[in-house]
C-alpha cells in the first residue's frame, strides 16, 4: 500500500508545531512514525499534513527533576529502556519499554508517541497509568498537565485538544520499598500484548502496603485494576495474594479479536496480575 | 585437487552479495519509460459486477491508462491449471481480471497504469464499481450440500478422487482397535521475504518479463498458451528471488496482465505487491479437513488406513491446485506397513483465494494425519508412541520396499535415525520428568512429541507425471562450459530462490572437473541464458537439476579425454583423469583441463567428431522419487494456567542421503522446522463469515521469529538414494513436513491426563486453555 | 464483516409523539455523528458519513431507501448502502425500528444489521469493531435522547459558527465531572452481568454470544438544541463532523456501557435512512 498525498512540515520550535497543529484539524503529529506510518500505508488515515516534531530538542531526553523524572515525548523506547535515571527511579517504565515490539521499533518509536496514540494494546500506557504519571500538553496557550487517569479517554483517543502536543511525562519517584514488574502475554515476541500487567508494589513487613496495577489491552483504554489494588492492600505475601488478584479483571471490558476472547483475557489478567505482583514483591 | 568439495560446509557464494544489498530484486529493476501498475481488488467475496467505470481514473495526473476486466476480455484467456489429476476435475474459467463477477476478496477487477505508484494508488480510488453481492461459500461441508449457493455454475465440487489398495473392509472388520479422528489443516499464507513483483518490457515485437517467480521456464510456456503471444517472442527472467515456498510456483493473474499491458501500451510496466495485498492474493496453502480411520491389532500392528479428505480449492483451480492434496494419496501410509489403504479426496470450491503448493504441498498434510493418529493409537493401547511406530515401520533390512500405496522406497533406516534422535533428546529422562510433573500436579506440564516422517521427494519421474495426468514432466537440464581460460560456467534449468544452487552446483562441478570451487560460476533464471528447465519446487533441485549438472560435467570430461588422447597421441582408454589433469597412464605426459579448453576454443587440432569448445549438456529424469526420512522429537512445556506453549527442546535427525553442503542442509532444516512450528502454533488465515480475510497484516497473521523458537539440535543419518549417482534425496521440505505433527503431538501428550486428545491448529494459548476446560487448571 | 446490533430503550413520551419524531428527518438525522446529506432526488437520497477515531478516518458515500413504513404497527425498515469515498470498500445496513406503547411511555427497538467490506473489514485486531460499536451506540443514545424530548417545536435556524464554541464551553466542566464519576463508579467490583450483556448486543460474525438486549437509560435534552433546518448539515454540531469519542465519554447520557465485541463500522446508513424516511 502507498499513502495518499499529504503535506509535510518540520517546525523548528514547539510553538511553531503547536500553531501548525492548531490551524488544521486534519493534521497529524509525526514522531517516530511506528503507529502512524502503518495506518498511512494502509490508507486508513488520510491526514492533510504531517507535522514532524522529530527534531525538537526540547522534547528529547530523560531529566531528573527532584521528586519526579521528566521523560521527553521524543525519548525512544530504547532510550527509556536503557536510561540509568529510569532504571533507578521508575524501573517499571524500563521494563515495559523493553517489551515494546522489536529492537527496530524501539529505536524509532517514541515514548510520547506511544502514549498519544493511546492504543490500549501498547505497553507503555498501562505502565504510566500505574505510576500515576502526569502528561504535559503544550499549546499556544502554554502548558497543561493531565493526570494519566484522565488522559486516556477511549480507543485511540486522548484528552489532548486540537493544537496540543504531548511534550513529555512527569513520573513521580516512588521512593524506597517499591518493587516493579511488567508481565506481558504475547503469542510471538514482537506482537501486541494479548494482555499486559504493569505492577508497582510497596512491601512492608512481609505484607503489601500498596499495589498499583495497570492493565494493557483489557478495554478501550489502559486501565487501573482498582479492585485488585484495594484487595491487595495489607495482604500478607503468600497464598492470599492470589485470591486478591482474582479481582484483577473487575470493571474491565476486554476486546474480542483473533487472538483472544474476553473471558480468556479476564482469566489472563487474573493469572498475570498474580505473577506480576509476586515478581514485583520479590515473593517466590 | 586433494579436498573433495561435495560434503564440505562451504559458505554460500551468494550471501556476500545478498547480505550487502547488491541484489537484483525485480522491484529494484527499472527500464526507460517505466510505468507502474496497481490493481483494484474486490472487497466482495462473491458478487456479480454490474458496472465498472474507470473513467474517473483516466483523467488524473500521471495516469496513462485505466482498464477494467472487460478491456481484457478478448485477449486475457484463462489462467492455467496444469495438473487436473482426477479424471472428473472441473476446471472453471479463470480470467486474470474479473469480467462479470468476483469469487474471492482480492480478485483483480480493474487496474491503473501511471507514471509512479503513488499516482496509480490515488487513481484506484476514482474507479467506480457496482457489485451485486452473492452469498459467500466458505465452509467445505456446507458447500457440498445440495442447497448451497454455487461458486461456479457447475457447482462446488471440483473433483472426486479415490484410490484403494488391499481389502479395506477386511482390515477393519473385527479389528480390535479402530481409531477415528478428524483433523483440520488450517489455511496458511506463504510469506516469502520478497513480495511478488513483475516487470514486462517490449520492443514492439518481443517481450521480456522479469518476475519474482520460481518457474521462469514454465511461466514462459504458459504465458504463450494463455495469451497467444508467440512463445519465441517471449523471454522470462527470474532475477534474484527472495523465497517462494511454493507461492511463486504459479502463473499469476498479475503476470498475464502485465504482459497484456505492455502489449497494449507498448511500454514497460511494473507491478509489486504490498504485503497486505500479498496476504490477500498470493495463493494460500493447506486447508483440508481430514477424516482418518485406522484399524489395528491389539499389539499395535496397523491393519488398515482409511483417509477421506475435503480439500479447499478456493475459488478457482490455479496451476497445481487440485494436485496438491492428491500428493497425499501415496503418503498417508508413510513409513508403515499395512494390509489395506483407502484414500478419497473431494476438491471443493469456496469463495476464497485459491490454494496451491506451499512448502511440502500435500505431504505435510498427510504426514500430520498419520503421525497424529499413530500417537492416538499409542495412547489407546497405552504404548510408547515410538514403540508403536517401531512395530509398524519398514525395517532397515526390508529395503527396497514397495508400500501399500505402490511407491518403492529405495533406501532408509528408520531405526538408526530414531535411535540417534532419542539419544540426543534424552528421551527416557524427559519421560521421567514428565511423569514427575504429572504426579506433582505441576502447573507446567511437559509433553513429548514424536514424528517419524518420510516424503516422496525430488518430484520428477516424467513417466509418473504423465501417468498421473500432469501437464508437464519432471526432467531437469544442465549444461557446462569450460571457458578458454579454464574457468567453468554451469547453466542450470533449476531456478533458485534462496536454495544456494550457485554454491552446491559449484561444489559438484569442482569435483567432477577437478577445478577450484572458486573457478565455477552458475547461470540460471533467464530463458535466454538457460533455455531448458523445469525449475525449482518439490525438493527437486539437487536430486534432478544437480544430477543433470553432474552428467553434463561427465560428458565434458569424456570430450576432454578424447581431445587429450588426440593431442597426446594415445587411446582415450589410456587417459586417466585426476585433479583436473588428463594424463597418459603411467607417464608424466598430460594436458590440463585449461589447456584442453584452450585447444577446444582455438579448434586448431580437433580429432574427428569432436566439435569446438569444451562444453556439453545433459538432461536427467530419474526412474523413481527419492525418500528422505527422519525422526523429529519435540518437548513442550504447557502452562496450564494460561495455555501458553513453549518449545523446550527440539531434536531433528534427518536422513537426506548424501549431503553436498551440510551448511545448506542445516539451513533448510532450520527454516523448515520454523515453518512447520509456525503452522502448529502461530499461523492461520482467517476469513470471516462474509469471506473477508481478516489476517491481512502481520499484526494478525503471526509469523514466528528466532525469538519464538528454541535452539534446534540437528543431526543426520545417511542412507544414500539409489535413484541418482550422488545418492542425494533432497531437503527443502523435510523440516516443514516433520515438525508440525511433532509439536502438536507434544502438546496433546502434555494434555492427555486432562482428557485431551486433540487441539486444533494453530494451538494458540486460548485453544489450549479451553481444551483444559473453561477455567483452566488451578493449582 | 457482518454485525448485528439490537438496542432497546424506553422514552418517557407517548408513542404518537415518539413516532412523529422518528419520522422527522430533520431531527433524527443529526443523531448520527459525522453524517452529511448531499442530494435528495425523487426517491433517492444520498449522503456522506465520516468516521474518525484517532488517526483513522473512513468516509462513506451512500444512498438509502425504505422497504416499508407501517404506521399501524409503528414499524419501519430501511435499506441503505454506501461505498468508501476513497478505497473500494462498501457498507450496507438494514435498520428495523419498532415502537410499542408502554403506559405513558414508549418502548423503542432498533435492530441494525450491517455489513462492511474492504480494508476496514480486513483486520483481526478490533479497530473497526471499536469504531462501529461506538457509532451505533452513539446513534442509539442520541436517538433515545431525541425521542425523549418533550417538545418538537424547537426547530429553528442554526447558527453554526457559534454553536461549536458555545458547546465547548458548556461541556468543558461537565466533561471532567463525568470522567471523574466514571473513575469512581465504573471500576468497582466485577461487573460480570453488564459485560455479558454488552457483548451480547453486538454479535460479530465470528464471535459467539447471544443477542441480549441493551437498555440505555433515556436521556434529558442536550444543553443546546442545535438542529439544522434547511441545510444539508445533519450533525448535531460542526465538531461532530466525525465521530468524536472524547465527546462520547464526556456525555453522561451516552456513557458507554462497554465496548461492543465484534462490532464494525458501518453506521452511516441509518441516518440516510431516517432522512429519507421523513421525506
Amino acid at each position: 500500500m502507498i499513502p495518499a498525498q499529504f503535506d509535510y512540515v518540520r517546525p523548528d520550535s514547539l510553538a511553531e508545531a503547536c500553531a501548525e497543529l492548531g490551524s488544521d484539524e486534519d493534521a497529524k503529529v509525526l514522531a517516530g512514525g511506528q503507529s502512524l506510518m502503518p495506518l498511512l500505508r494502509l490508507r486508513l488515515a488520510y491526514p492533510s499534513k504531517l507535522i514532524d516534531i522529530g527534531r525538537l530538542d526540547a522534547l528529547k531526553g530523560v531529566h531528573d527533576r527532584g521528586d519526579h523524572l521528566f521523560i521527553g515525548a521524543l525519548a525512544t523506547h530504547d532510550e527509556v529502556m536503557r536510561s540509568p535515571l529510569v532504571t533507578a527511579a521508575c524501573p517499571l517504565l524500563a521494563l515495559a519499554a523493553g517489551h515494546v515490539a522489536d529492537p527496530a521499533t524501539r529505536h524509532l518509536g517514541t515514548f510520547g508517541g506511544s502514549l498519544a496514540h493511546a492504543d490500549p494494546a501498547a505497553d507503555l500506557p498501562a505502565a504510566v497509568l500505574a505510576l500515576d504519571g502526569v502528561l504535559v500538553a503544550a499549546s499556544a496557550q502554554g502548558e497543561r498537565e493531565i493526570p494519566a487517569a484522565r488522559f486516556f479517554v477511549d480507543y485511540l483517543e486522548t484528552s489532548l485538544r486540537q493544537g496540543e502536543i504531548l511534550s513529555g511525562v512527569k513520573i513521580p519517584k516512588l521512593g524506597p520499598g517499591w518493587g516493579f514488574h511488567y508481565e506481558k502475554f504475547v503469542r510471538t515476541a514482537q506482537a501486541w500484548a494479548v494482555v499486559g500487567v504493569a505492577v508497582a508494589v510497596k512491601r512492608s513487613n512481609g505484607s503489601i502496603a500498596e499495589a498499583r496495577i495497570g492493565l494493557t489491552n483489557m478495554g478501550a483504554t489502559p486501565l487501573r485494576a482498582h479492585a485488585a489494588e484495594a484487595a491487595l492492600r495489607g495482604v500478607e505475601l503468600g497464598d492470599q495474594v492470589r485470591q486478591a488478584c482474582e479481582e484483577a479483571a473487575a470493571g474491565s471490558s476486554p476486546p474480542a479479536d483473533l487472538h483472544a476472547q474476553p473471558d480468556y483475557r479476564r482469566h489472563l489478567a487474573r493469572v498475570l496480575t498474580h505473577r506480576a505482583v509476586r515478581a514485583a514483591a520479590g515473593s517466590p | 585437487m586433494s579436498v573433495q568439495e561435495v560434503g564440505r560446509p562451504r559458505r554460500r557464494k551468494e550471501d556476500a552479495r545478498l547480505l550487502t544489498g547488491r541484489t537484483r530484486w525485480t522491484d529494484n529493476l527499472t527500464r526507460p519509460g517505466l510505468l507502474h501498475v496497481m490493481f483494484l481488488r474486490s472487497p466482495m467475496a462473491h458478487a456479480a459486477i454490474s458496472r465498472v467505470d474507470v473513467s474517473g481514473a483516466r483523467g488524473l495526473p500521471g495516469v496513462v491508462a485505466a482498464f477494467s476486466g472487460q478491456d481484457f476480455a478478448a485477449e486475457q484467456g484463462s489462467l492455467p491449471c496444469a495438473w487436473p489429476r482426477a479424471a472428473d476435475t472441473v476446471i472453471p474459467e479463470h480470467p486474470p481480471m474479473a469480467v462479470s463477477g468476483v469469487r474471492y476478496v482480492g480478485e483483480a477487477v480493474a487496474c491503473v497504469v501511471a507514471t509512479d505508484r503513488y499516482r496509480a494508488a490515488d487513481a484506484l480510488e476514482a474507479i467506480e464499481i457496482d457489485y451485486e453481492p452473492l452469498p459467500a461459500v466458505l465452509d467445505m461441508e456446507r458447500a457440498l450440500a445440495g442447497d448451497s449457493p454455487k461458486v461456479h455454475e457447475t457447482g462446488n465440487r471440483a473433483f472426486d478422487f479415490t484410490s484403494t489398495h488391499g481389502d479395506v473392509e477386511a482390515a477393519f472388520r473385527d479389528a480390535p482397535v479402530v481409531i477415528d479422528r478428524t483433523y483440520v489443516q488450517q489455511r496458511l499464507i506463504p510469506n516469502a521475504m520478497e513480495p511478488r513483483s513483475v516487470l514486462c518490457d517490449t520492443d514492439g515485437e518481443t517481450y521480456t518479463m522479469w518476475s519474482a517467480t520460481q518457474i521462469p521456464h514454465i511461466l514462459k510456456v504458459m504465458l504463450a498458451m494463455v495469451t497467444g503471444v508467440p512463445e519465441h517472442t517471449l523471454r522470462v527472467i527470474a532475477p534474484d528471488v527472495g523465497g517462494g515456498f511454493g507461492s511463486k510456483l504459479q502463473v499469476t493473474p498479475e503476470e498475464v496482465l502485465c504482459l497484456l499491458l505492455a502489449r497494449k501500451l507498448g511500454r514497460p510496466v511494473k507491478w509489486t505487491e504490498s504485503r497486505s495485498e500479498g496476504n490477500l492474493t498470493v495463493h494460500h496453502g493447506r486447508d483440508q479437513i481430514q477424516r482418518i480411520r485406522l484399524a489395528a491389532d491389539a499389539d499395535g500392528r496397523v491393519r488398515g488406513l482409511q483417509v477421506r479428505l475435503l480439500a479447499d480449492m478456493g475459488a478457482y483451480l490455479a496451476l497445481l491446485t487440485p494436485a496438491v492434496p492428491l500428493l497425499g494419496a501415496q503418503m498417508f501410509n508413510a513409513i508403515y506397513k499395512m494390509d489395506a489403504y483407502e484414500f478419497a479426496c473431494t476438491g471443493v470450491f469456496t469463495t476464497k483465494m485459491p490454494t496451491d503448493a506451499y512448502r511440502g504441498a500435500g505431504r505435510p498434510e498427510a504426514t500430520f494425519g498419520i503421525e497424529r493418529i499413530m500417537d492416538e493409537l499409542a495412547a489407546e493401547l497405552r504404548m510408547d508412541p515410538l514403540e508403536v511406530r517401531r512395530r509398524n515401520w519398514i525395517r532397515q533390512e526390508e529395503f527396497p520396499y514397495t508400500t501399500i500405496s505402490g511407491l518403492t522406497y529405495d533406501s532408509g533406516n528408520y531405526e538408526a535415525a530414531t535411535d540417534r534422535a532419542t539419544a540426543l533428546f534424552g528421551y527416557d529422562k524427559l519421560r521421567a520428568e514428565q511423569a514427575d510433573r504429572r504426579d506433582k500436579g505441576d502447573p507446567v506440564q511437559l509433553g513429548i512429541g514424536v514424528s517419524t516422517y518420510t516424503e516422496m521427494c525430488g518430484l520428477a519421474p516424467s513417466r509418473w507425471f504423465g501417468s498421473n495426468n500432469a501437464g508437464a514432466g519432471g526432467w531437469e537440464h544442465g549444461s557446462v562450459r569450460v571457458l578458454p581460460t579454464g574457468k567453468v560456467e554451469v547453466i542450470t534449468g533449476s531456478t533458485p530462490h534462496g536454495q544456494g544452487h550457485v554454491t552446491a552446483w559449484s561444489q559438484i562441478a569442482a569435483d567432477a572437473l577437478g577445478v577450484p570451487f572458486e573457478d565455477v560460476s552458475v547461470l540460471y533464471g533467464d530463458t535466454a541464458i538457460a533455455p531448458k528447465g523445469l525449475d525449482t519446487y518439490g525438493s527437486r533441485s539437487l536430486t534432478i537439476g544437480g544430477i543433470a549438472v553432474l552428467k553434463a560435467c561427465e560428458k565434458v570430461r569424456d570430450k576432454a579425454r578424447r581431445l587429450a588422447a588426440h593431442l597426446l597421441e594415445c587411446s582415450p582408454d589410456d587417459i586417466e583423469f585426476e585433479a583436473g589433469a588428463f594424463r597418459v597412464r603411467g607417464t608424466e605426459s598430460q594436458k590440463t583441463l585449461q589447456e584442453l579448453a584452450l585447444a577446444a576454443f582455438t579448434g586448431h587440432d580437433l580429432p574427428e567428431g569432436v566439435e569446438a569448445r569444451l562444453d556439453s549438456d545433459a538432461t536427467f529424469d530419474p526412474e523413481n522419487f527419492s525418500f528422505p526420512h527422519g525422526t523429529h522429537l519435540c518437548a513442550v512445556e504447557v502452562d496450564t494456567e494460561t495455555g501458553m506453549v513453549r518449545i523446550r527442546s527440539y531434536v531433528a535427525v534427518d536422513d537426506v542421503g548424501k549431503v553436498v553442503n551440510p551448511l545448506i542442509v542445516d539451513g533448510q532444516i532450520h527454516g523448515g522446522i520454523a515453518q512447520g512450528v509456525a503452522q502448529a502454533l502461530f499461523e492461520e488465515a482467517v476469513y470471516d463469515a462474509d469471506g473477508n480475510l481478516l489476517t491481512t497484516t502481520m499484526a494478525d497473521y503471526l509469523l514466528p521469529s528466532a525469538a519464538d523458537l528454541p535452539d534446534f539440535t540437528l543431526d543426520r543419518t545417511e542412507s544414500p538414494a539409489t535413484s541418482n549417482p550422488l545418492g542425494v534425496k533432497g531437503v527443502g521440505e523435510a523440516g516443514t513436513i516433520a515438525s508440525t505433527p511433532a509439536v502438536v503431538n507434544a502438546i496433546v501428550d502434555a494434555l492427555r491426563p486432562y482428557g485431551v486428545n486433540d487441539v486444533r491448529m494453530p494451538c494458540t494459548p486460548e485453544r489450549v486453555w479451553r481444551a483444559l476446560g473453561a477455567e483452566g487448571v488451578r493449582r | 464483516m457482518a454485525m448485528r446490533f439490537e438496542h432497546e430503550f424506553t422514552v418517557p413520551v407517548p408513542i404518537e409523539q415518539a413516532w412523529a419524531v422518528l419520522l422527522d428527518v430533520e431531527r433524527v438525522a443529526p443523531c448520527l455523528p459525522g453524517a452529511t446529506l448531499d442530494i435528495f432526488e425523487g426517491d433517492e437520497f444520498t449522503g456522506r458519513m465520516k468516521v474518525k477515531v484517532g488517526p483513522i478516518t473512513v468516509t462513506y458515500r451512500g444512498s438509502a431507501r425504505f422497504e416499508d413504513v407501517d404506521k399501524d404497527s409503528y414499524a419501519l425498515t430501511i435499506q441503505a448502502s454506501g461505498k468508501e469515498a476513497r478505497g473500494s470498500g462498501t457498507a450496507s445496513a438494514t435498520v428495523k425500528a419498532r415502537m410499542r406503547p408502554a403506559g405513558e411511555a414508549t418502548l423503542v427497538t432498533v435492530e441494525t444489521s450491517f455489513n462492511v467490506t474492504g480494508r476496514p473489514a480486513q483486520f483481526g485486531r478490533g479497530v473497526m469493531a471499536e469504531v462501529g460499536g461506538r457509532l451505533i451506540e452513539r446513534f442509539a443514545g442520541n436517538l433515545a435522547a431525541l425521542l425523549s424530548e418533550s417538545t418538537v417545536e424547537q426547530v429553528g435556524p442554526l447558527q453554526e459558527q457559534d454553536a461549536a464554541p458555545d458547546r465547548d464551553r458548556a461541556q468543558g466542566p461537565e466533561q471532567d465531572r463525568v470522567q471523574d464519576r466514571e473513575q469512581d463508579q465504573g471500576r468497582g467490583p466485577e461487573q460480570g452481568s453488564a459485560q455479558g450483556s454488552a457483548q451480547g448486543s453486538a454479535q460479530g460474525s465470528e464471535q459467539g454470544g447471544g443477542q441480549e438486549e441493551r437498555h440505555l437509560s433515556a436521556v434529558p435534552a442536550p444543553e443546546q438544541d442545535v438542529r439544522p433546518a434547511g441545510t444539508l448539515r445533519t450533525s448535531l454540531s460542526p465538531d461532530e463532523e466525525a465521530l468524536d469519542l472524547l465527546e462520547i465519554a464526556g456525555r453522561p447520557l451516552l456513557k458507554r456501557l462497554a465496548p461492543v465485541a465484534g462490532a464494525l463500522v458501518a453506521l452511516l446508513a441509518i441516518v440516510w435512512v431516517i432522512r429519507r424516511l421523513m421525506r
